[in-house]
């Protein structure tokens, strides 16, 4: 993708509102919490079409809640959310399920169900009025085994599979639903390095082989760089930085919200910032250079 | 790329939900004999026979076989299935493996209704009963699924369940302590629960429920599927998740309130069928569990009262002792070793 595509993109979408046609989701003064207990309030956020956006941040800065209040899986207080630029809350459940796939935070899955058995559930959406499966849906479950190279174990229960071999089944369940948007919260949590990257790489050949629009939270700021055309860094509920990574990884964006001290280098293959961290900032200092 | 159209997800043991629901099916048939010959007076098979389809007979075990077992074995079956299948609608949605219909007030308000109409001596004529049980129960019933409406976690709607049971039971309990010995006697045998000198007219109370509830039951496996994946997951694939726990709630509601007007409130069909089935098939998919969850309940309940009516013959006991002695421990057994299993 050409960085000049890029640039004029984010001026069409920063002039018009989320109904722009580059913006595959937006978020508009969107306040969202549990109950009473407000996490973000009046946050806006675009996600352009085509692209892999990082949701960065400490623990509890609002990640998954941000992408739960997107996905319509918590009830906004107040705010609006386009999907292609129809509001979320005037579209049939079906109907975002089946343009919008989300993954939660830890999921889980009652004893005894197969790979397969689960990775059918995502023709829920698209079933027929019988909800019986058809060929098209037996299509579509074979490629997300497949893509996500899980066939294999597809008559296995999800209990006897390896962490990696697992998560890699859940997202075979998103990509079944076969949307054009994928959320992932944490895909690659208990995973060792290899599973993570292997997730990470399934995750840049959907954006680019099926153009699938992707935002994922992640916690390694490298690998968020690695991956993502967009990082967006949460620090208490709001956005505090939003950029492509080379823009997002400063010194004084790691400082202020991670509260970390570190040499940013540029990865020579890749041309994305890494970081190399070598303090951690005394909270009372964060404290007053605020 | 090519990928077959075929389905690639087999399931892992073919035939063998078929195997498992026709065997069950086969049970339920050979329990019609002993069920309608056993019991005082034991019939031959002859007897029988002549009885069902010539039509003959000497007029007293005549009697007994149409007016008495018949009805009997007739509404063990029902009750029997719409436990079991409220067992399994209300552990999936609220996954909860002990949620059952105690959960929902329906057996509490149907048992208050009873209680007062014993201990006050309410002027309703005696086959009226069952009816008011019934509205007792629809109406408990809707103040807790009310109640429980708009919570979205899994333990505290258990909770609130329990809490308004709880409060419904103590209601019982006051009024019952008004009643004189005689009035407790009578009670103390609802409340446990009984199929004993149920007739047709009760059978007429429970069956309408039934028809339109057990086929909606089954209708509901995919949405119960889902909810097993978690409310998340399950909203994220289409389903309206708090509109159907809702409408889930009402139908398990429907599909005990009856049964508990007529036979009273009888433990562990609902929380033993769905484990068992579970456990005998393998799997938690709906589909599977619910037919036959439904099935074990009806063979459980009849197996239970041939127990209650032979075991301590001529003496009766009632059949929710039965569910009760032989429900709890296996249901102990059953949860450990799902325990166990999940420890691994
Ligand atoms: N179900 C809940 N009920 C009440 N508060 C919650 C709930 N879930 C999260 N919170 C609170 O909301 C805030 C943001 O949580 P969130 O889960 O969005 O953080 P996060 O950025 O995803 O963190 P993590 O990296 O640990 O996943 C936290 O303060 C958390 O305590
Ligand atoms: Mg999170």
């Amino acid at each position: 993708m050409g960085s000049d595509n890029k640039t004029s993109l984010r001026e069409i979408s920063t002039t018009i509102t989320g109904k722009t046609r580059g913006a595959a989701m937006a978020a508009e003064n969107v306040r969202v919490g549990y109950g009473e207990k407000i996490i973000l309030s009046e946050l806006s956020l675009e996600i352009r079409r085509g692209e892999i956006t990082a949701l960065v941040g400490p623990n509890g800065s609002g990640k998954s809640t941000l992408l739960k209040g997107m996905a319509r899986l918590l009830k906004l207080h107040s705010g609006t959310v386009f999907l292609e630029g129809e509001e979320l809350t005037k579209m049939a459940n079906s109907e975002i399920a089946r343009r919008l796939a989300v993954l939660p935070q830890a999921p889980t899955a009652p004893a005894g169900l197969t790979v397969g058995e689960l990775v059918e559930q995502g023709r829920y959406p698209h079933a027929g009025p019988m909800r019986m499966l058809r060929k098209q849906d037996h299509e579509a479950i074979g490629r997300a085994l497949e893509l996500t190279g899980t066939l294999e174990f597809a008559n296995r229960p999800l209990e006897n599979l390896s962490g990696g071999e697992r998560q890699r089944a859940w997202i075979a369940l998103t990509l079944a639903q076969a949307t054009p948007v994928l959320f992932l919260d944490e895909p690659t949590t208990f995973l060792d390095i290899g599973h993570q990257l292997e997730v990470l790489e399934l995750v840049g050949q959907l954006n680019r082989e099926q153009g699938m629009t992707i935002v994922m939270v992640l916690h390694d700021l490298n690998q968020a760089a690695q991956y993502a055309h967009r990082m967006v860094v949460l620090r208490k509920g709001s956005i505090v930085a939003d950029g492509a990574p080379a823009e997002v990884m400063t010194g004084e964006v790691l400082e202020k919200v991670f509260n970390i001290k570190a040499h940013i280098v540029t990865d020579p293959a890749s041309g994305r910032p890494v970081f190399l961290p070598y303090a951690v900032v005394k909270n009372e200092e964060v404290g007053r250079g605020q | 790329m090519s990928v077959a159209a075929t389905p690639i997800v087999r399931k892992r043991i073919g035939a063998r939900p078929w195997l498992v629901g026709g065997l069950l099916v086969l049970l339920l048939f050979l329990l019609i004999f002993p069920a309608l010959m056993l019991g005082s007076p034991v019939l031959s098979l002859g007897q029988l026979n002549e009885i069902l389809f010539l039509n003959g007979g000497e007029k007293v075990p005549h009697l007994i076989v149409t007016e008495l077992r018949m009805p009997r074995l007739l509404l063990g079956l029902i009750a029997g299935a719409a436990l079991g299948l409220a067992g399994v609608l209300l552990q999936d949605s609220l996954r909860n493996p002990l949620a059952g219909p105690e959960l929902l007030g329906v057996s509490s308000g149907a048992s208050a209704v009873v209680a007062a109409i014993t201990v006050f001596r309410l002027p309703f004529a005696f086959g009226l009963t069952p009816w008011l049980a019934l509205v007792g129960g629809l109406m408990s019933g809707m103040v807790v699924i009310l109640a429980m409406r708009r919570i979205t976690n899994g333990a505290r709607l258990a909770l609130v369940g329990s809490a308004i049971t709880a409060l419904l039971n103590a209601v019982v309990i006051s009024i019952i302590s008004l009643g004189s010995p005689n009035d407790v006697a009578v009670l103390y045998l609802f409340l446990l629960g009984s199929l004993a000198g149920r007739t047709w007219d009760y059978v007429n109370l429970v069956w309408p429920w039934l028809v339109v509830c057990i086929p909606l039951a089954l209708l509901c496996a995919r949405s119960l599927n889902l909810l097993q994946l978690g409310d998340d997951m399950a909203e994220g694939l289409g389903l309206k998740v708090l509109r159907m726990r809702f409408l889930i709630a009402l139908l398990s509601a429907g599909l005990v309130a009856s049964v508990v007007a007529v036979c009273g409130p009888i433990s562990y069909i609902a929380l033993l069928a769905p484990h068992l089935a579970r456990r005998i098939l393998g799997t938690s998919d709906a589909r599977q569990v619910l037919p036959v969850a439904a099935l074990l309940g009806s063979a459980l309940l009849v197996m239970a009262d041939l127990l209650a009516r032979l075991a301590l013959s001529p003496v009766e006991m009632p059949v929710g002792v039965w569910t009760t002695l032989v429900g709890g421990p296996v249901l102990l057994v059953l949860l450990r070793r799902q325990m166990r299993s999940a420890k691994q």
